[in-house]
């Protein structure tokens, strides 16, 4: 462990002051080094050899029978047709209401900023099921939906609308922090200089956030993309409907292993490119994350 | 979706403790395994049976890639054998047999009175995927229909094109019919014993147009307790474990 050395000092005026050094013997330092070395490296193994082996896991044919199976490429087209519709309504929808967060006071805020959070630790499938009993024909919302010839069970509606619920908060995370990090003053000295509100937000605000509401957007759109558990309840399973990605991996699991694994592997890859493409927007805007 | 029930106590070794075994059984079991296994307890005393429901295929993946079951029992035989070819399993036997039957909301926004009505426009239907047994059997029972010209000859392709949803867990698809969010579906007779059942009814499928489902269990090799394994399984199959099996809506494994 690292120990710092407590030094008493005695200055001029004979008062004593204590200061720490930050230096322990050579010793000490390079075994709390290796050890820490040791704990970083074990976990990131932990993190990549499964994801590693599940690659190594099947053979040539499985990967073959999930690349021409129409599942994977109907699934793929559902995926990505929503997960895009989904994040475009959370940027949206969940800017404004970041931009509220971060600029304004009210009463009520920090229930406000709890309940937002909610469907982060919410179980997703928790998520569908009140989604369900509250959109379904029986729901009260639902229900007027359906006398007006109506009904979001099932359809690729209602795969957007589960996305939408659990990835608004990573959104809405990003965007406030965002918001809240401009420097004000930038914002008034246009203001000053006689831009309009508008003008502003767009000439100074964006372009200053823009990094921070991109990373949101990415994050989000990669948890639309892994989404599970609020759509199989909510929006079912069909191929070619509502039928995303996750749900094709849980159907092939029923019957073969391989061309499960082989999905998973095509959806790994697609999430480590969004990913990445997040650290390089984040590095690339040189803003630091913790 | 698998549920564990009664999670047996591991030590930290991973090895179950003593006197514990874990049964994988598809969730068309859940009603009988669990009754079967209280009373198999009260008989055995300090003995404890655990259970893993879930869909038989996925039961079937997790032995072979090691979980540590002592019994497997599938909707499906196919599985079983597939097992004993690998030489997973000491020995396997016909456990049970079970229908599929209609089932319609009390609530449902479509009027279904009888088979035929499940080709109407505009039903909404939800049936088993067609990876997992069930929803294999619902196709079978729509081709027999088909062949038998009972309710014309597109008889399953009008159904077919009603169908909203390929569900894959038989539980969830009972729950959204009972909800009302789809008018019918087809499951198991034997998924028709728990309380879902006070908001559906049921629509008895032909003899002549069902499918029978046999049921089959077995000892997996890797036993940590062969000898309890034994004893559920010979009482599984013993007159007093199939009566259990038949008051919870499933056919013994005498059944034609």
């Amino acid at each position: 462990m690292n120990q710092l050395k407590s030094v008493r000092t005695v200055d001029n005026g004979g008062h004593q002051s204590e200061s720490w050094t930050r230096e322990p013997p050579a010793i000490v330092s390079s075994l709390f080094k290796g050890g820490a070395g040791l704990i970083a490296v074990l976990t990131v193994l932990f993190l990549v050899v499964p994801l590693v082996w599940l690659c190594l896991w099947p053979t040539a044919d499985d990967l073959k029978e999930a690349a021409f199976s129409s599942m994977l490429w109907d699934a793929m087209k559902i995926s990505f047709i929503t997960s895009t519709l989904s994040t475009f309504l959370v940027i949206c929808f969940g800017g404004v209401l970041a931009f509220m967060l971060a600029r304004y006071q009210f009463r009520g805020k920090m229930i406000v900023d709890t309940l937002v959070d909610l469907p982060m630790v919410l179980p997703p499938m928790v998520t569908g099921l009140a989604l369900l009993i509250l959109f379904g024909r029986n729901g009260p919302l639902g229900n007027w939906l359906w006398n007006h010839g109506m009904a979001l069970p099932f359809t690729v509606t209602a795969v957007v609308i589960a996305q939408v619920f659990v990835s608004l908060p990573f959104f809405i995370r990003a965007a406030r922090a965002g918001f809240e990090s401009v420097d004000r003053r930038l914002e008034t000295a246009s203001l000053l200089l006689g831009a309009s509100k508008a003008r502003t937000f767009i000439k100074i605000t964006v372009p200053l956030v823009w990094p921070t509401l991109l990373a949101g957007a990415i994050l989000a759109w990669a948890r639309c993309l892994g989404e599970f558990g609020a759509t199989i309840v909510f929006a079912g399973n069909f191929q070619g409907v509502t039928q995303t990605m996750p749900l094709a991996i849980f159907e092939a699991l029923q019957a073969n292993l391989g061309v499960a694994i082989a999905l998973s592997i095509v959806l790994l890859f697609v999430s480590f490119c969004l990913v990445m493409l997040l650290k390089f927007v984040i590095g690339g805007a040189g803003v630091t994350h913790s | 979706m698998s549920q564990l029930k009664n999670v047996p106590a591991v030590d930290s070794g991973g090895r179950q403790l003593k006197n514990w075994i874990l049964v994988s059984a598809a969730t068309s079991l859940q009603y009988s395994f669990l009754e079967a296994g209280k009373i198999f307890e009260s008989d055995h005393p300090g003995t404890k049976i655990a259970f893993n429901f879930s869909g038989s295929n996925q039961l079937a993946n997790q032995i072979e890639q090691g979980a540590p079951v002592d019994i497997f029992a599938s909707a499906d035989m196919s599985l079983l054998k597939q097992l004993a070819g690998n030489n997973l399993t000491t020995e396997n036997s016909v456990l049970a047999k079970n229908k599929l039957t209609v089932v319609v909301a009390n609530n449902a926004k479509m009027k279904i009175e009888g088979l035929a009505d499940l080709a109407k426009k505009g039903v909404r239907i939800i049936v088993a995927d067609s990876q997992v047994p069930a929803g294999r059997y619902a196709r079978q029972i729509l081709q027999k229909a088909d062949q038998a010209g009972s309710y014309g000859a597109d008889y399953s392709l009008h159904v077919l094109g009603n169908i909203v949803s390929e569900e894959l867990d038989l539980r969830m698809m009972a729950m959204k019919v009972a909800f009302g969010e789809a008018d019918a579906g087809i499951i198991y007779v034997s998924d028709m014993a728990g309380e879902v059942r006070n908001k559906v009814r049921t629509i008895a499928i032909a003899e002549h147009l069902n499918v029978t489902a046999t049921y089959g269990i077995a000892i997996v090799k890797s036993s940590a307790h062969p000898g309890i394994a034994k004893a559920f399984y010979d009482f599984l199959l013993s007159p007093e474990g199939q009566q259990i099996l038949t008051k919870n809506g499933l056919l013994s494994a005498q059944t034609k």
